[in-house]
Order: C-alpha cells, then sequence, then structure tokens
C-alpha cells in the first residue's frame, strides 16, 4: 500500500516538483499551498507522515505544526533554511521529529522519508522485538504500537514510542545518543543529538504525571537508560 | 620641537607664560605705583615733622636753652628719627650713626644760600630724608637744622609687597598652567575618545558610540562622528542583508532546478540524443552551482554577523570517523595519537563537517590528493591535521589564502566557489578553535584544526 504524505509548502514549483519526485518513488502525496489547508487534509485523510516548511503566508510553519501534533502522533518533518539553528529548535519544540535544510534534491529527501518511516513504523521488523516490554510500572507492546503506565494507556508519538522501544529493550543498560540517532532516525555519529534530547524531554514529561519521570535517567557523556 | 609637544603640554605652556606674562605686569604696575606713592606720603610727613622739630629747637634756642638740649628735645618730635643742629658754628649731632659728613653736598650748598631743601639719599642701604631747614631770629639766621629720617619702615613694607606680588605671580603661574591642562582635557579627552572608538570600528565592531561633551564644537564632532558610524553600519547591514536576500530569494528557484533537473535525468534513456547532452550539462553545472549559492549564503550570514554557533561536546574518535566516512575516504588513511584517544571536544557539528570536507577536497583537487589525516593532543586542545601531497603553501600565502575568492581566477576550471577555506576559516573561528597551515611530516601541505576539549553532557 502506497504511502500517504502531507507535503505544505507555499512554493507552487517545489511543492509540484517535489510531489512529482515522489509519486515517483512510490508515494501517493496530499499538496497543501498553506497551513489551514495541511490542518484540514490531516483530519480526512489517514497520513503516514508530514513535510512543513517553515516559512508560511498565513499561520506559521510552527504553528501547523503544533496543530498536526495535536491531531496525530505521525512523524512531522521540518523544511528550513541552512544555517537557521533557532528555527530547527522551535520547530522541535513545537513537535516536530526530524528536520531537513533546503536546498536538498528530491533523491535525499525521498531517502530521508525511507529512513524515518521504516523505522519508526515498524520497531518489531529490524530485531526480535515483537515481545511485550516490561520495566517497573510501564508496559511496551511493540506490535501494537501501545504502552501502559500503571495498566493506563498513555499516547506517544511514533518517534516518542521508537525511542521508548530501543530503550526498553536493552533496559536497565544504557543506550548511547549516537545508537538512538541510528536506529531510530538512521544518522550516523554527525546526526543533531538534539533529535534525542527532544524526545528524552517530551518522554519525561509523559512519564512524569505517574511519577516516573527520574527512571528515565541520563548517564552523562554517553546516553540514557531507563530504569525499572 | 614645539610641533612634537603633545596639545595638552602646549596648552598647559601657554597657560603658564599667559599667567606669568599679565601678573608680571600688573604686579609691577602695582609695586611702582604703590612705592611712588607710599614714599611720597612718608617724605611729606618727614618733611613736617622736622618742620615742627625745627620750630621746637628754635623756640627753645630763644628760651636760651643749650644747643644739645634744644636738639634733643626737637628730635623727639621726629618718632625715631634723628637730628643735626648747627648752632655757634659747631655740629651737634642727635645720636651715633651720623655726622655732619653725611650731609649731602646739594643740601649743603642750598644752605649756604640759606635755603630750605630735602633729599633722599641711602645710608647704610636704607633709603633717608635729610630736611634742612635754616632758623632764623630776625633776619639773622642763628643756627640750622637738619631732620633725618630713615624710611626703614618705608622699605620693609615695600619688601612685603613685593615678595607679595611676587608669590601672586608664581600662584597666578600654576593656576594658567592648571587652566591650561584643563582647557586642554576638555577638548583632547572627548578627541581621545573619539580616537579610541575609531579604532574599535576598524577592527570591525560598528556597536561603539561616544558621548557628546557639552562643548558644542566638540559635541559636534562626537555627533558628527556618531553618525558616520551609524551610518556605516547601517550600510554594512544593508549590504549583508541584501546579499543574504538575494541568496534566499536564488535558494528557492534552484531547490525546484536542481530537483527539475533529476527528474530530467532520471529518465535520461528515454530523452532523444541532443536532449541526453543538455541533461548532462545542466546537471553537471546546477551542482557546482549550488555550492557557489549555499557558500555565498554562508560567507553572507557571518558578514552580516548573524551567526550563533551551535556548539555541543563530541568524542573526537567517532566523529573523525564519521567525517571521513562522510567524505568516502579511506579510514587506513586516518592516524590517531594516543594523546587524543579517548577526548571530548567542543564542536559545531555541521561546521566541522564543513571545514573537514573542504580541506580533504581541497587536497585531492589542488595538492595532488591527501596522505593522511593525523589527530593528536595535549592537555587542552586536539587538533586534526588534513595532510596533502602538494607543494605546501608558501609563508607569504599563508595568511591570505583564507581571504574570500584568495585563489583568483587562474583556478577557475576547478569546481569551488573561491570562499571554501574563508567559509573554513569562519566556521573555526565560531568554534573558538584554530586553523594553521603549515608542512606536512612528508613534505606536503598541512591545515590543522585545533579543537578545545569540552566536558560531555
Amino acid at each position: 500500500m502506497a504511502m500517504k504524505l502531507l507535503f505544505v509548502e507555499d512554493d507552487h514549483a517545489i511543492r509540484t516538483m517535489f510531489s512529482a519526485a515522489l509519486v515517483a518513488e512510490g508515494y501517493e502525496v496530499f499538496e497543501a499551498a498553506t497551513g489551514e489547508i495541511g490542518i484540514e487534509l490531516i483530519d480526512t485523510h489517514a497520513v503516514d507522515i508530514a513535510i512543513v516548511d517553515l516559512r508560511l503566508p498565513g499561520i506559521s510553519g510552527f504553528d501547523v505544526v503544533r496543530a498536526l501534533r495535536e491531531k496525530s502522533n505521525i512523524p512531522l518533518v521540518i523544511l528550513t533554511a541552512q544555517g537557521d539553528s533557532h528555527d530547527v529548535v522551535a520547530g522541535l519544540e513545537a513537535g516536530a521529529d526530524d528536520f531537513l535544510m533546503k536546498p536538498i534534491a528530491p533523491k535525499e529527501l525521498a531517502a530521508r522519508l525511507r529512513a524515518i518511516l521504516r523505522r519508526v513504523n515498524h520497531p518489531a521488523i529490524e530485531t526480535d522485538k515483537s515481545q511485550e516490554i516490561i520495566i517497573g510500572r510501564i508496559a511496551i507492546r511493540p506490535t501494537a504500537h501501545e504502552v501502559f503506565i500503571n495498566d493506563t494507556a498513555v499516547g506517544f508519538t511514533r518517534t516518542e514510542f521508537k525511542v521508548l522501544v530501543e530503550l526498553g529493550s536493552v533496559s536497565p543498560d544504557t543506550v548511547t545518543r549516537a545508537g538512538l540517532l541510528d536506529c531510530v532516525w538512521g544518522y550516523d555519529y554527525l546526526g543533531d543529538t538534539r533529535l534525542v534530547d527532544m524526545q528524552i524531554y517530551r518522554i519525561r514529561a509523559k512519564l512524569e504525571p505517574h511519577g516516573l519521570s527520574d527512571k528515565l535517567f541520563t548517564v552523562r557523556g554517553v546516553g540514557f537508560k531507563l530504569l525499572p | 620641537m614645539i610641533t612634537n609637544l603633545t596639545l595638552r603640554s602646549k596648552s598647559i605652556a601657554v597657560g603658564c607664560i599667559i599667567a606669568i606674562a599679565v601678573s608680571t605686569v600688573a604686579s609691577s604696575a602695582t609695586y611702582l605705583t604703590a612705592r611712588q606713592y607710599l614714599l611720597r606720603q612718608r617724605e611729606s610727613v618727614a618733611v613736617a615733622q622736622s618742620y615742627v622739630a625745627a620750630r621746637l629747637a628754635a623756640r627753645n634756642l630763644s628760651d636760651g636753652e643749650t644747643g644739645l638740649d634744644a636738639l634733643l628735645a626737637a628730635t623727639g618730635v621726629l618718632s625715631g628719627g634723628r637730628a643735626l643742629l648747627q648752632y655757634n658754628g659747631a655740629w651737634l649731632v642727635s645720636g651715633v650713626g651720623v655726622s655732619e659728613t653725611d650731609i649731602p653736598a646739594a643740601i649743603r650748598n642750598s644752605l649756604e644760600l640759606g635755603k630750605p631743601s630735602r633729599q633722599r639719599v641711602v645710608i647704610d642701604s636704607l633709603p633717608t630724608i635729610f630736611t634742612a631747614i635754616p632758623i632764623v631770629e630776625g633776619t639773622t639766621p642763628t643756627a640750622t637744622f637738619i631732620g633725618i629720617v630713615s624710611l626703614q619702615e618705608l622699605q620693609r613694607t615695600m619688601i612685603a609687597l613685593r615678595n607679595a606680588l611676587f608669590l601672586g605671580s608664581a600662584l597666578a603661574a600654576v593656576c594658567g598652567g592648571i587652566v591650561g591642562w584643563w582647557l586642554a582635557r576638555r577638548v583632547s579627552e572627548p578627541l581621545r575618545r573619539i580616537s579610541e572608538a575609531a579604532e574599535l570600528i576598524s577592527t570591525g565592531n560598528l556597536e561603539v558610540r561616544v558621548s557628546e561633551p557639552h562643548e558644542r564644537d566638540l559635541a559636534k564632532i562626537a555627533h558628527s562622528f556618531n553618525a558616520m558610524t551609524e551610518s556605516l553600519k547601517a550600510r554594512i547591514n544593508r549590504e549583508a542583508r541584501f546579499a543574504a536576500q538575494v541568496s534566499h530569494e536564488l535558494r528557492s528557484p534552484l531547490t525546484v532546478i536542481r530537483g527539475a533537473t533529476e527528474l530530467i535525468t532520471s529518465s535520461r534513456d528515454a530523452l532523444p540524443l541532443r536532449a541526453q547532452l543538455g541533461a548532462d550539462l545542466l546537471d553537471e553545472r546546477v551542482a557546482s552551482f549550488e555550492k557557489i549559492l549555499t557558500d555565498l549564503i554562508e560567507i553572507s550570514r557571518y558578514e552580516s554577523g548573524v551567526v550563533v554557533p551551535d556548539l555541543e561536546v563530541r568524542q573526537i574518535e567517532p566523529l573523525v570517523r564519521a567525517l571521513l566516512a562522510h567524505n568516502n575516504i579511506d579510514e587506513t588513511l586516518l592516524t590517531i595519537d594516543d594523546s587524543a584517544r579517548g577526548a571530548n571536544v567542543l564542536v559545531d557539528v555541521r561546521r566541522i563537517e564543513y571545514s573537514i570536507a573542504n580541506l580533504v577536497s581541497n587536497a585531492s583537487l589542488y595538492a595532488g590528493g591527501l596522505t593522511g589525516v593525523r589527530v593528536d593532543g595535549d592537555d587542552a586542545t586536539v587538533t586534526i591535521h588534513v595532510d596533502d601531497a602538494g607543494h605546501g603553501i608558501h609563508e607569504a600565502e599563508r595568511q591570505r589564502i583564507f581571504e574570500p575568492f584568495a585563489r583568483g581566477l587562474q583556478h577557475s576550471s576547478v569546481e569551488g566557489s573561491g570562499l571554501g577555506l574563508a567559509i573554513v576559516a569562519e566556521h573555526v573561528n565560531a568554534m573558538k578553535a584554530t586553523i594553521n597551515v603549515s608542512t606536512s611530516p612528508e613534505g606536503g601541505g598541512r591545515f590543522s584544526i585545533t579543537l578545545r576539549l569540552g566536558e560531555p553532557l
């Protein structure tokens, strides 16, 4: 089945060109020229991934990311101009899972999307992680994409879920930042560690109401571990 | 020699000279006028006293007293003065220290003519007034009285006045110097601040402003200076913004051109032969155009001063291995010294990635190929050396090569924006690291980036 992709970009030529390239890669692409259209489309179509250009007329890319994140747990990728570091940080804070720098070639874009979708949507495929993982009061069911804390279902985004699975499957051992970057995002050592730190921050925020935020422990200079 | 003096010394000197001149003229005039007036005053008092004394002596003589008694009684009137009395052909003296031989010749002459006279002479370095009065009984001259009044008191007063005036002049000179120094300071202080600000501006700091002094003329200079700096800054910012704007505007169409080129080349085989040739040329040129544009955007961001690096702590070993892998460089070329093993460095990953990519690509494009990447360290730093097989870079050229377009047009046949090393230098600087050019152990060129050690998170 074709992956459904939402592409929010105001520049007609860029939108058309990337759409053509992504359709050729086998995606079903929903184009949105404004943030408003993008937010509408996510209600009517079950998309698997969304790409949002941050510089949009009308409501800003950051607000679009925030609105999409409220409605959906799919991977959100932002497009930003190279060097605009504050845009990256603000975009990740708004709820994006990854970022791409413009200018980017269609082939690069397609490759990145493939890497994200494969890892995030099928956390159980690559290794034998289909078994339910129970760490203290946290139960993770990889095949069903479900997390129970104190027997209550808690919503995690695809990326948060994948990070949690990685941490849970080796608990109480430590997973390095580089390790998480590799197995969740498909980046090597040069990947941006802010991606990891932001997801850890979000997961902690979700553990906090259950009094478990200190179970997700930072190992200084190495990475993170999930304690029972 | 005068021209070599500072404004301040000149002002002090001028202030002193003017003060000395004015006070000397004023004191001299005061001294001379006062002296003249006091002398005349004292003289007339002395003359009047002498007349009173002479009259007393005349009355006593006519009362039949002896010459000496008459003289002594009369001398009492002269308040500390002395007197001579010529009576019965002999000179009588009222006290020691004076005798008839002291009588000035002019007085003698006028006495011979039977006329009263007076004269100021100096006796024992004291001005003294002689007042000679013939005493006449009826029409017969019977005696001659000479009152001798010393002006010692006046002399003392004059010395005191002279000292006071001299002290005043000296004080005025000092004050003149101080005023000169103060005036010079008021002028030179703002000028000094302006010159310091100008120096700061020449080093690229356009935020410097000078405070405006109270003096209107100086305030005007300071105001003009600030206005000049402001317009300079505005102009530089405008140019930087313009470059950034142009680059951004070019980026969108370029993204489309590059994507479209990819779409065309992906179905290259379906194209007619001539279109295939066009597609190949397009594909080749778009890539280098994109590199130039990206570099232009990067350098314009540095020029407009908006760069804030994303510094983070990374382990040197996996970092360098990943950098080499990104540039498809064989790991056998890498040597990591024990001094650097396990070290953590402070880097901006994107910037170090660009820098190493640029250095290794330069090595193969311009310097006969990469011969090795060596990493070593010390207590505070880790250095990545990129060695090539070229002839190295001449000492004189080593600074210049980091300037934009330093390679010049002779290399235009080779792919590159001409901005690469300039951007590397900026990147390295932004990471608070350093870059050096030297000679590799094999005699080729060597570029070394020295990174600071960092504490891991």
